[in-house]
């Protein structure tokens, strides 16, 4: 009983915050255009991917390129369960189709980490874009799922509130994980996988669960898009959208979460802001990028490759 | 029962032969050298110890049981630490957290009891810290807790190795060349630590180090490796006289 009772005491703000999001939802929709309320809500699914990809590449040092494909399939896992097996759902029902959904993607994540996870470096981001596409193409020819043509009709249950309060509850659950010792041992594996595996370490299970743990949240972050916009189409979810969000976690610092919710946030507005440049506004951002990585190489590179860095300049320059 | 033996252990990388026949048993408690000029094989042995190498032929023994072949973490669970011989800190991580990695596997804490913060999992991640500023405060960094390892002075990231290997509750623990690039007094300091460190644990302690001079003082027993192969072994006096082991290390007059 008293240990029930510390365990509410120890998640009560969290409770909290994450019920916040219903009245906050509430009263921004009153006062935001739709427009801008529809990029809040995508920068809400965009910081769950970030910092979920975080834990794999950030934290755990595992360098996925398959992000899109995990969120792939909690987006059709989920859209599949409230369009045919519960078509007529209460709202609520959009929590069941969000665990399904990350089930899926987690279920995917460990088939995909167990041989995957033994590569290093290169060869695991090549593999796990490899996997990624291969989900991709499965479902462009399942025609059950709409195939090419994408799936249509999804209801749209998923709002700013279930949003936000998806994206608090995983910020929050994944930083403790992080600052847990578990946490210091996934951080090991980045550091120094031999070292590691010689402190008792079980590399290759933990490896695997921080790649399970991240997979799901992108399920989660795939649900929640379908069921926002209330159509998917394969196009969402191919390497590109993979790279997008790399690109979150490496400007934003690898393996810090501020960082990567930043940077979310960032990279989501900014195609916006530059909407004005119609054809050229892919330029202007792919330049913006490069100016933000050279004048903040911290954010792109992290502190360990900077070192490696500034002490191989003085024997590179002559 | 001898704590760690390793029989007739063999092991080539292609043609090359690193380790051939090479046995050698660790009492509890015992403080063995391993020595031998550059590229003798003395931290292929720790490596096949360990089990990052796997042996071709022979069999090692933990307290009796087969190690060899188990994975470095198995082994290490078992009750086998080691350091580096090029020191390989978590570059990145305090010295505190450095410490933490090494008592990880300890601890029974589940991931859902440490994500939603239940009593028992916050209750043991308090133990934990407590039993690292312990561990800190015995090599003398309990200062530097806070201290990122590779801001550490040399001395203090060799020290901090010995701490992380000594978190993971080691029975026998595998120097590699502890010594490595520590100036004189540094080095009498450090032996002196090893040296209490076997006496206050218990710990059985197999060390290698370039240095005779300082291995001959704090080893009871040395095994000497040259060419992969064991050229002698006992105690400090006998190794000193032996005249293979003055070829091995000064080459043959008139060569």
């Amino acid at each position: 009983m008293e240990a029930v009772r510390f365990l509410v005491r120890r998640n009560a703000a969290l409770a909290l915050m994450v019920a916040l999001m219903w009245p906050l939802g509430a009263l921004l929709s009153a006062a935001v255009n739709p427009y801008y309320l529809q990029i809040i809500v995508y920068i809400g699914i965009n910081v769950i991917l970030a910092v979920s990809l975080n834990l794999i590449n950030g934290i755990t040092g595992q360098f996925s390129l398959g992000h899109a494909g995990f969120m792939a399939i909690g987006a059709y896992v989920s859209a599949a369960f409230t369009l045919f097996v519960w078509p007529s759902a209460p709202p609520a029902g959009l929590w069941v189709a969000l665990a399904l959904g990350g089930l899926a993607a987690a279920a995917a994540g460990l088939v995909i980490g167990i041989p995957t996870l033994r590569l290093r470096g290169d060869y695991l981001a090549i593999a796990t874009l490899g996997f990624g596409e291969i989900i991709r193409v499965v479902i462009v020819n399942t025609d059950r799922v709409g195939g090419a043509r994408g799936l249509f009709g999804i209801p749209v249950l998923a709002s700013f509130a279930s949003v936000y309060a998806c994206a608090v509850a995983c910020v929050v659950l994944l930083a403790r994980l992080v600052y847990s010792p578990k946490g210091k041992a996934l951080a090991a594996i980045r550091e120094d996988e031999t070292a590691a595996a010689a402190m008792g370490i079980d590399t290759t299970r933990l490896k695997i669960m921080a790649f399970i743990i991240g997979a799901f949240w992108a399920g989660v972050a795939g649900g929640l898009f379908a069921h926002f916009i209330g159509y998917i189409h394969t196009n969402s979810f191919t390497f590109l959208k993979s790279i997008e969000i790399v690109v979150m976690v490496v400007l934003g610092g690898m393996g810090s979460f501020s960082g990567a919710i930043l940077a979310a946030a960032a990279l989501t507005i900014l195609p916006e802001l530059l909407r004005f440049g119609a054809e050229y506004r892919m330029i202007v951002y792919s330049i913006l990028l490069v100016v933000m990585m050279l004048t903040r190489p911290t954010g792109l590179l992290g502190n360990r490759e900077i070192t490696t860095w500034l002490s191989s300049k003085p024997s590179t320059a002559r | 029962m001898a704590l760690l033996e390793a029989v007739d252990c063999s092991l080539s990388f292609g043609g090359l032969k690193a380790v051939s026949g090479f046995s050698l048993a660790v009492e509890p408690g015992e403080l063995v050298g391993l020595i031998g000029p550059n590229g003798a094989g003395k931290t292929t042995v720790f490596n096949l110890i360990t089990g990052v190498y796997r042996p071709d032929e022979g069999d090692i023994r933990l307290e009796g049981k087969r190690i060899a072949g188990l994975r470095p973490y198995q082994i290490n669970r078992r009750g086998i630490a080691r350091t580096f011989q090029g020191i390989r800190l978590f570059a990145n991580m305090t010295a505190l957290e450095n410490v933490l990695v090494g008592y990880d596997h300890r601890s029974d804490h589940r991931l859902l009891g440490t994500v939603l913060r239940t009593r028992y999992a916050e209750r043991q991640s308090r133990q934990l810290e407590a039993d690292c500023l312990a561990l800190l405060e015995m090599v003398g960094l309990r200062e530097q807790r806070d201290t990122v390892a590779r801001s550490l002075p040399y001395g203090l990231q060799r020290r901090l190795e010995i701490a992380r290997a000594l978190a993971t509750r080691p029975k026998l623990l595998l120097l590699d060349e502890p010594a490595a690039g520590t100036n004189p007094l540094e080095k009498i300091e450090l032996m002196e630590k090893i040296r209490w460190l076997r006496n206050d644990l218990g710990l059985a302690i197999l060390i290698i180090e370039h240095d005779m001079k300082l291995i001959m003082q704090i080893c009871e027993r040395i095994t000497v490796l040259d060419h992969g192969e064991t050229i002698a072994s006992g105690r400090p006096e006998d190794i000193r006289a032996d005249p293979r082991v003055i070829e091995a290390y000064l080459g043959t007059i008139g060569e």
